[in-house]
């Protein structure tokens, strides 16, 4: 991952917050972003593939990883992004249904942090090889993509790096 | 009024090179739980109905067994995700019998088993994690094995967990995906298979006697990927059967079928075909109750449609 990577993450994240027509999901809906602490610490974004909703098990790896997470994050340190899948259905059918599916999944895992709806199919590149998460640091660049699920050592290394 | 609002399609003349007979089947919606914008289902994955019309649903999104009325009307809950008595951790297949709920867990070896006011009794430990089930009666299950790490048969323990005996399948690659089945049992104990991964439908009795053989949609082999050590089969030939009451077997086709996970072929305890319906939506499965009404998924699992299947 390169600085250009960081900094566009960062742009789009927040940028298509005005520019294009994002949805919040549940409580998290509408969640103004903290802004003020934004460039001074690590972050996380959570690239969320909506075909993994078909397949409990690969959510496994997400939710582990996410039960383990400091609280600071869990409740302004990250965001998630849902990708739709190409459907055979109409766009609105298809955002429907992954709104719904997410907010079930939100409410029994207790997930805290904003999960947004990516409607026009902005991160769809970035989850082409299934659900991944970035590791931002204090300015919005990429530290490390890790592609879920992730193995132990990976696990490992990016506690490791989050944590220094 | 809920009911009755739509009258599906389907119905599919036959093919006269299958010997089949000149009839059709409308479907008719009569129910449907779960729609857009309520909480009702958020994916439903395994459904069953009891003889009151009560049905049962697993819902794989939240962790939990859920159960409507006949008129679809929300009822109870129970569930979360955990480990515990009475937790999820995916929730997958449901059967009944006439006094417990049974639910099975992605790849776990266990059966959990309910009453009917959705409480938690007891659970059933199994060899290997579970394909299929079918509930016999109170005191008999029926398992195939998800195939990778069990057998290549269908088993049949009491509700201790205890094997009572074996019917072995048509022989295929040892310890593979690639024997994959769902099955049904009729009332006289006949077993009916559809191989997951294999144009392949076949009919025991219950001596475990191979009655007959069918090829129906002509694919030799699927495409395959090996993970690891594992060989994956990537595309599913048929992915469920239900029988109904006169005996008739319904085999939900999938990838490979004109309307991918939508055509159901209808066979007769003969295995001969006797027509095919074209569910309006995709579906993974399908179940069939003891009044003959038909339930299948819509809406990518957050609705469960129940049909009338009328004949014309």
């Amino acid at each position: 991952m390169t600085m250009k990577l960081g900094d566009w993450i960062i742009v789009l994240l927040f940028g298509c917050l005005v520019f294009f027509h994002f949805r919040g999901i549940d409580s998290a809906a509408g969640k103004d972003l903290p802004a003020g602490d934004v460039f001074d610490r690590k972050h996380l974004l959570f690239i969320i593939d909506f075909r993994d909703f078909s397949c409990m098990t690969c959510l496994d790896s997400f939710l582990g990883l996410y039960r383990q997470l400091p609280s600071r994050l869990k409740s302004s340190g990250a965001w998630g992004i849902l990708v739709l899948k190409e459907s055979e259905k109409d766009d609105t059918s298809a955002s429907w249904i992954a709104e719904k599916k997410l907010r079930g999944f939100v409410r029994a895992n207790r997930i805290t942090f904003p999960i947004l709806v990516d409607r026009e199919h902005i991160f769809k590149g970035m989850a082409e090889k299934g659900s991944c998460v970035l590791l931002l640091d204090g300015t919005g660049s990429c530290l490390h993509k890790y592609d879920f699920p992730l193995s132990g050592d990976q696990f490992e290394e990016f506690f490791r790096v989050l944590n220094n | 009024m809920r009911f009755f609002l739509t009258l599906f399609m389907v119905v599919v003349p036959f093919l006269s090179g299958w010997g089949a007979v000149a009839q059709s089947v409308v479907l008719e919606e009569v129910l449907t739980i779960g729609d857009l914008d309520d909480d009702s289902l958020f994916q439903w994955v395994g459904v069953v109905a009891d003889p009151e019309g009560n049905i049962y649903v697993t819902d794989a999104m939240d962790y939990s067994l859920k159960k409507f009325d006949k008129t679809g009307n929300f009822l109870a809950k129970t569930g979360r995700r955990g480990q515990g008595p009475g937790e999820f951790t995916a929730p997958r297949l449901l059967d009944c019998s006439r006094q417990f709920l049974f639910v099975t867990e992605q790849y776990q070896p266990v059966i959990k088993v309910f009453d009917k006011t959705l409480q938690y009794r007891f659970h059933i430990p199994l060899a290997g994690p579970v394909g299929d089930i079918k509930v016999l009666d109170d005191d008999m299950v029926a398992v195939a094995a998800l195939s990778a790490r069990g057998g290549n048969h269908v088993a049949f323990y009491d509700l201790s967990g205890r094997f009572v005996k074996t019917i072995p399948l048509s022989p295929g690659p040892s310890r593979s995906l690639m024997n994959m089945v769902s099955f049904d049992i009729d009332s006289r104990g006949n077993l009916y298979v559809a191989y997951n991964f294999a144009d392949r439908i076949e009919k025991f009795d219950c001596s475990g006697q191979k009655m007959w053989s069918k090829k129906m949609l002509g694919i030799d082999q699927v495409k395959k990927k090996k993970i690891s050590s594992h060989i994956i089969p990537l595309e599913i030939v048929y992915k469920d059967v239900a029988l109904d009451r006169s005996g008739n077997l319904y085999v939900l086709g999938g990838k490979f079928s004109r309307n991918r996970s939508r055509d159901v072929y209808v066979l007769n305890p003969d295995g001969e075909l006797l027509w095919s319906l074209t569910l309006p939506d995709t579906s993974h499965c399908i179940y069939i109750d003891g009044n003959d009404f038909l339930y299948a998924r819509a809406n990518e699992g957050i609705s469960l449609k129940k049909f009338k299947m009328v004949s014309k």
